[in-house]
């Protein structure tokens, strides 16, 4: 039971057809996550992660469409239903959303309603999902509140966003996505936006409510500082595309993917700027979105790149090693150098 | 919360005495006064004294310097005097008595439909952006925007009376013109005013639309409405408690100054209809320098106009609870 996936990402192709071009946001992009597990999403800016979570929650806005994949959800009762085939706002994919999968934004300024009240905002979930009626979801709302460690939580149901801090927002953001008991809860860089105490805060609360709910997670982050400290399973995502999975531990000892290994080595360290020792970011500008490519994405930025195959054939995502994949014709050789203590943000 | 209310309220007691006082002064400043302008008007034939016309300037006061004329006149109306018409000779009260209910009677309608009809179009357009009906609704909005009222009011006329046998313009149709009140001259009554309230509509209602259309479309792509999807409302539940919440409250407060602006702003769509209202009479006494007639009507519409943006902004207060005092 534990080995069948919660969520299992095929092949998901999410595009947006705009007058200038298609933008293929995910562009063929493949995840597995297990009951209980955390996994993190891992990529440059404008590589598809929310778009990815988007997708999966089926909230993608118009004109981004699912074109193709399949998107394998395993419902509390063992069946299987494809979330890409549901109409998105149609009465299936609704009772899934909020209620067994939910999602906690970046923005916790603009993430609220700025005339509605926290407590209105949260308890709505519950009467949709959980038919409570009003007074019983007012209760729920103010427990729900204290669980996430909300100060004066009785008082904060009644006031409005802007009146509470930001880390007072994401805070009720996460009591919102978690009021409901999810199975999955997707965070998409839920702390970008705060300060480092507060981030700090905000990601210990995250790891307590899932020792004690046990629901999975997918959390996306730009930060691989963040992502060693909250993740098992690490997904490196490039333009739309995998292209490298693995455990923490592998990807940052043992990195496959020139990408993945240009990452690791972009992260500023403390005590590192010793003389010589300079930050290295990855090199090149992204690539034109409107652009379909041949070959490998990661060839134009690639030190590797042999000038030949890289330029003619997209490589597969493939396994190295026990539960290591990675996307890259040469993984094996390249011998690529990782971190050597995972790095703790 | 209070205080705000009263500093509001001086303030508002300040531009209306301003207003008023602009209001008298400028019509006075054309040369002349209301007895030249009544002599040329006079056939040619008839010579009028010089004597004549100084009993008439002495008889209505026109002799005594502007500022003390000013104050008799505003003391009066503090008392509620308004004055006399020089041309119509009645008093001013009487004659807005006859002509306020009507106007009332055909703006306040106009309003609500303005807004019944342009929030609801807005909210589809934007919804449904780039749609047939989004197009289709821009283009007729657009129109709606060019074409001058009084323009629009010929037109409505000549269909009108060409295709349904309607009549030209006035409140009713010549059969009731002087019938006693009955459910027949009431319904013949609303016809003519349901004319009218598309025609003062219109404009307002295209412009409207696009106003809040564009809120809307605003709105729509805010961080909220993706935080409310995610939680599995359905698609025109959320919409129309998150965003049309948001765009739709900045829009309705505009209720406060719609009215008065369309009050003074059907003269001529009014004059065209040939409708009873306080528009053509304002326009009559600007042109003969009818003073105290012209100035209390400027006068009511100010304190309307002050009094509308007041309950606008108290509207806004209460909806936006971000706004604080
Ligand atoms: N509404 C949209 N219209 C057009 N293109 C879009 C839209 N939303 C996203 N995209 C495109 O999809 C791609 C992926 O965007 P996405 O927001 O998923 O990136 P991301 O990995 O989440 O980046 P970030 O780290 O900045 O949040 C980008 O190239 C972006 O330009
Ligand atoms: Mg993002």
């Amino acid at each position: 039971m534990a080995d069948t996936p919660l969520l299992k990402v095929e092949d998901l192709c999410t595009h947006y057809h705009l007058p200038q071009g298609t933008v293929r946001a995910v562009d063929g992009a493949s995840l597995s996550v297990k009951p209980g597990q955390t996994v993190g999403i891992v990529g440059e800016s404008g590589c598809g992660k929310s778009v990815m979570l988007r997708s999966i929650l089926r909230i993608v806005p118009r004109p981004g469409r699912i074109e193709s994949g399949r998107i394998l959800y395993a419902r509390a009762d063992g069946q299987v239903t494809d979330l890409a085939a549901l109409d998105q706002d149609g009465r299936a994919a609704r009772a899934i959303r909020g209620a067994e999968i939910s999602m906690i934004f970046q923005e916790p300024m603009t993430s609220l309603s700025p005339v509605h009240t926290i407590g209105d905002q949260i308890g709505e979930a519950l009467i949709l999902h959980r038919d409570l009626s009003r007074k019983a979801a007012r209760a729920e709302t103010v427990a729900a509140l204290d669980r996430v460690a909300m100060p004066r939580a009785e008082r904060i149901v009644d006031m409005y966003p802007h009146e509470i801090s930001g880390g007072m927002r994401q805070r009720a953001m996460i009591a919102m996505a978690l009021c409901c008991g999810p199975r999955l809860l997707m965070a998409d860089e839920p702390t970008t936006a705060l300060d480092v105490t507060t981030q700090a805060q905000i990601l210990a609360l995250m790891r307590r409510l899932q020792e004690e709910d046990g629901m999975a997670i997918v959390f996306v982050t730009h930060d691989l500082g963040v992502v060693a400290q909250m993740t098992e399973f690490v997904v490196i995502m490039y333009l739309g595309r995998v292209v490298e999975t693995g455990p923490v531990r592998d990807i940052y000892y043992r990195p496959k993917h020139p990408y993945t290994h240009a990452l690791l080595h972009s992260i500023p360290k403390l005590g590192q700027r010793r003389a010589g020792a300079r930050l290295q970011s990855v090199k090149g500008g992204l690539p034109d979105p409107y652009l379909t490519m041949t070959g490998c994405p990661f060839a134009p930025r690639c030190p590797h790149n042999d000038g030949d195959r890289c330029e003619r054939e997209a490589p597969a995502l493939r396994s190295v090693g026990a539960a290591q994949e990675v996307r890259c014709h040469y993984a094996e050789r390249l011998d690529l150098q990782g971190v050597r203590k995972a790095v703790t943000a | 919360m209070g205080s705000y209310i009263v500093r509001r309220v001086l303030q508002m007691i300040l531009v209306v005495f301003i207003i008023s006082m602009v209001a008298f002064f400028v019509i006075q400043l054309p040369p002349g006064d209301f007895v030249t302008s009544y002599v040329s008007s006079i056939a040619a034939g008839d010579r009028i004294t010089q004597d004549a016309i100084l009993a008439l300037r002495q008889q209505f006061g026109l002799d005594e310097p502007l500022l003390m004329q000013y104050f008799r006149w505003i003391t009066n109306v503090l008392q509620g005097n308004f004055g006399l018409s020089f041309q119509l000779q009645r008093t001013v009260g009487d004659l807005l008595a006859e002509r306020l209910p009507l106007t009332l009677a055909i703006t306040i309608p106009t309003t609500i439909f303005v807004y019944a009809v342009a929030i609801p179009i807005g909210i589809y357009s934007a919804v449904k952006q780039y749609s047939v009906g989004d197009y289709l609704f821009t283009f007729v909005g657009f129109i709606g925007l060019a074409i001058p009222n009084f323009l629009l009011g010929i037109v409505l006329i000549y269909l009108s009376t060409r295709y349904f046998g309607g009549n030209v313009g006035g409140l009713f149709s010549p059969e009731f013109e002087n019938a006693p009140w009955s459910v027949a001259r009431v319904l013949d009554m609303s016809r003519n005013m349901a004319l009218a309230i598309i025609i003062i509509g219109t404009s307002g209602t295209a412009a409207t639309m696009r106003v809040m259309r564009g809120m809307l479309l605003d709105e729509l792509s805010q961080a909220y409405v993706e935080t409310a999807r995610a939680k599995g409302l359905s698609e025109w539940r959320l919409i129309m408690k998150y965003p049309v919440r948001v765009a739709v409250s900045p829009v309705l407060s505009t209720v406060g100054f719609t009215l008065p602006a369309m009050i003074s702003g059907t003269e001529i769509t009014a004059t065209v209809l040939n409708l009873p209202t306080t528009g053509p009479l304002l326009l009559n006494a600007v042109k003969s320098q009818d003073m105290f007639l012209a100035a209390s009507i400027i006068l009511i519409l100010s304190v309307l106009t002050v009094i509308g943006t007041f309950i606008s902004d108290l509207l806004l207060v209460w909806a936006d609870p971000r706004i604080r005092l």
